[in-house]
């Protein structure tokens, strides 16, 4: 692995999240009928609400994916208790960052899962998939389930 | 084709570490055997090299990949160590040739023994050695070896018998007892019993001219080694060599290297054997190492050339005063960074890690990838602590070369960035910036912190890491990451 194959693909797979956030969820949302906003707001209305706090949940999730890549690749020599309390951490402030405008800021609908799910899997994309499967080689093992995963 | 060392006596014993060292760091393609003879098995120095050779040994079997770390395959003999006096546990010379009987019996033998030896040589006890007299100890192996029938002389001997291309090398000096007596006769005796093979072997020795002093025993009465005598000993030797090499008839050497030095160092004690014998390592012993390896690259002998080397002037001993040195200097670097790193630092945490699994980090990718991982997953507390034991003393050996006292300062590393105090090397608390100021030279490579050489290990291929075990495969990525060249 190079070492800026983790930056790479942080950056590929925040392009795909941002390209589906803004492009593939909004036509399928609306053309599947998965969402029906409550009260007055219209579906486009509640897209361009779905789509602000997505992209805000991206752009955490991509910035704290990318400081992990280098603070993996540049700055910890050696692995410590402390670089895996660090992982924890900023994994929780990403799954905040995405996670919690869904549960409050997004406004009502049915099926307002779907947005859930979209936001859960822009986390996963792009911090959980970034971390785990390419963290540079000191840190590779530290994201839980990457002992699984890279071989 | 095989290379076959004789280390006689205690300088030869010393001779003979430094070349296990040498050829640690330095490796060679063909199979070193190694003997030792001493008539004192209970020298310090010959118990020390004994040690060193076995924990090269140990440590190389659990080493053993393609990195050029302890690739030198050395066969110690069995017994490492031949004294003429296995039967005799307090052997006396006059006893030893039956003086007695010889009185009663051969009256004229008897008095040719009282023409060549005073009565206090005959009544010497030689457990501890021919006590600075080789024309005791040329009597006594002369009549003692047994090349035919004897341990180990018996497997040395079929062994070289069988090699179209032996290249014997004899480590001794000329001015003691047992290596001035032993370079000679054995030799000889060599010879003569492989006569039939003689275009099929070469054969070489180092003379060692006096290197060191030591301050006069309180008892001058009794039988010992005088250093004041050295000098005259060295000159009535090298009269006997020179007839011997101007002489018509092949010489029994085919290459003789005289090696010296016109200061002497002070041992400051006087020890007349055994244990107590245990002198620090000498520069003078590493250039006898280089001497064997140049014997061993020489392609022919039918013509008769004679190398020189000298040191500049200086108080100071650089690489650059070595044969070769600069090809040494580099293959020492790898070797000295290799055992600073891993006794400073991967040592430690990879022991306390079998104390208390989960002290090396759980996510500890090297560790992972090569041991955990691995074959023989957790096992590999064994080859640890062999590879620790030959590290040590390779460090305490590099130390002890570098600590003269003859006024010349040897700067080929900087040991003071580590500490040797009782058969151990500890480190001062700023291991890892001693780890960059070891082999000093300006390479950003070289001044690696240990974080940053288990960084660089991390970044290691785990697929690309070759050895014959867990620890080779981990022993040969950080000898990688340590190497300066």
């Amino acid at each position: 692995m190079g070492k800026y194959t983790g930056l790479i693909v942080t950056f590929a797979l925040t392009l795909l999240a941002l390209l589906l956030l803004t492009l593939a969820w909004p036509v399928a949302i609306e053309n599947l009928d998965w969402v029906r906003p409550t009260g007055r707001q219209t579906l486009a209305e509640w897209i361009d609400n779905f789509r602000f706090w997505g992209l805000v949940g991206v752009a955490c999730c991509s910035v704290l994916a990318v400081l992990w890549q280098i603070l993996g690749e540049f700055y910890w020599k050696v692995v410590t208790s402390g670089v895996q309390f660090i992982w924890w951490l900023l994994a929780i402030v990403a799954g905040v960052a995405t996670v919690l405008p869904a549960a409050f800021l997004l406004a009502p609908a049915e099926g307002s899962w779907v947005a859930y799910a979209i936001y859960v899997f822009d986390f996963l994309a792009v911090f959980g998939a970034s971390s785990i499967g390419f963290s540079p080689p000191t840190v590779m093992f530290v994201p839980p389930g990457a002992k699984l995963l890279r071989r | 084709m095989g290379y076959y060392i004789i280390g006689i006596g205690g300088s030869g014993a010393k001779c003979t570490e430094a070349l296990i060292h040498t050829l640690a760091a330095f490796p060679v393609e063909q199979p070193v055997s190694i003997l030792l003879v001493d008539p004192d098995t209970a020298n310090g120095n010959l118990a020390r090299t004994v040690q060193t050779l076995d924990a090269y040994v140990a440590a190389r079997s659990g080493v053993l990949g393609e990195q050029a770390l302890l690739k030198s395959f050395l066969k110690p003999t069995d017994p490492r160590v031949w004294t003429p006096f296995t039967d005799e546990p307090r052997p006396v010379f006059r006893d030893l040739f039956q003086y007695e009987f010889l009185s009663r019996r051969h009256p004229v033998a008897a008095g040719l023994m009282d023409v060549l030896y005073s009565e206090q040589e005959k009544t010497a006890k030689l457990d501890k050695g021919f006590l600075g007299h080789p024309s005791i100890g040329a009597a006594v192996l002369a009549d003692s070896a047994d090349l035919i029938s004897e341990h180990p002389w018996k497997e040395l001997c079929n062994t070289m018998r069988n090699d179209p291309q032996a290249k014997v090398f004899l480590f001794g000096s000329i001015f003691g007892g047992t290596g001035a007596s032993g370079l000679p006769t054995l030799a000889r005796l060599l010879t003569d019993h492989l006569q039939d093979r003689r275009e099929q072997f070469t054969i070489g020795s180092t003379l060692l001219l006096p290197y060191f002093s030591f301050p006069p025993a309180d008892d001058r009465s009794q039988l010992q080694a005088r250093s004041e005598e050295f000098v005259l000993r060295s000159q009535a030797a090298l009269g006997y060599y020179q007839d011997k090499l101007d002489a018509d008839e092949r010489s029994i050497y085919d290459a003789v290297y005289v090696l010296g030095s016109n200061v002497s160092s002070p041992l400051g004690n006087n020890s007349l054997g055994s244990t107590s014998q245990r002198n620090p390592a000498h520069y003078v012993e590493l250039y006898a190492a280089t001497a064997a390896l140049h014997f061993f690259g020489l392609q022919s002998t039918s013509q008769p050339r004679t190398f020189l080397t000298a040191r500049a002037n200086t108080n100071l001993l650089t690489w650059d005063s070595l044969p070769n040195g600069f090809a040494l200097r580099d293959h020492f670097a790898n070797l000295a960074r290799f055992a600073y790193a891993y006794l400073g630092y991967f040592y430690p945490r990879l022991r306390e890690q079998l104390k208390t699994p989960g002290f090396l980090s759980k996510n500890t990718s090297w560790f992972i990838n090569i041991f955990e991982r691995g074959q023989a997953k957790n096992n590999y507390g064994e080859p640890l602590e062999h590879l620790a034991d030959y590290c040590m003393r390779f460090l305490t050996w590099l130390d002890a070369l570098h600590r003269t006292n003859d006024g010349l300062t040897v700067g080929y590393f900087d040991t003071s960035t580590y500490v040797v105090a009782q058969n151990a090397v500890t480190f001062p608390s700023g291991a890892s910036t001693g780890f960059q100021r070891l082999y000093p030279i300006a390479d950003r490579r070289l001044s690696r912190t240990f974080e940053e050489l288990s960084n660089a290990m991390d970044h290691q291929n785990p697929r690309s890491l070759s050895g014959n075990s867990d620890f080779g495969r981990f022993a040969g990525s950080l000898y990688r990451e340590c190497r300066a060249i």
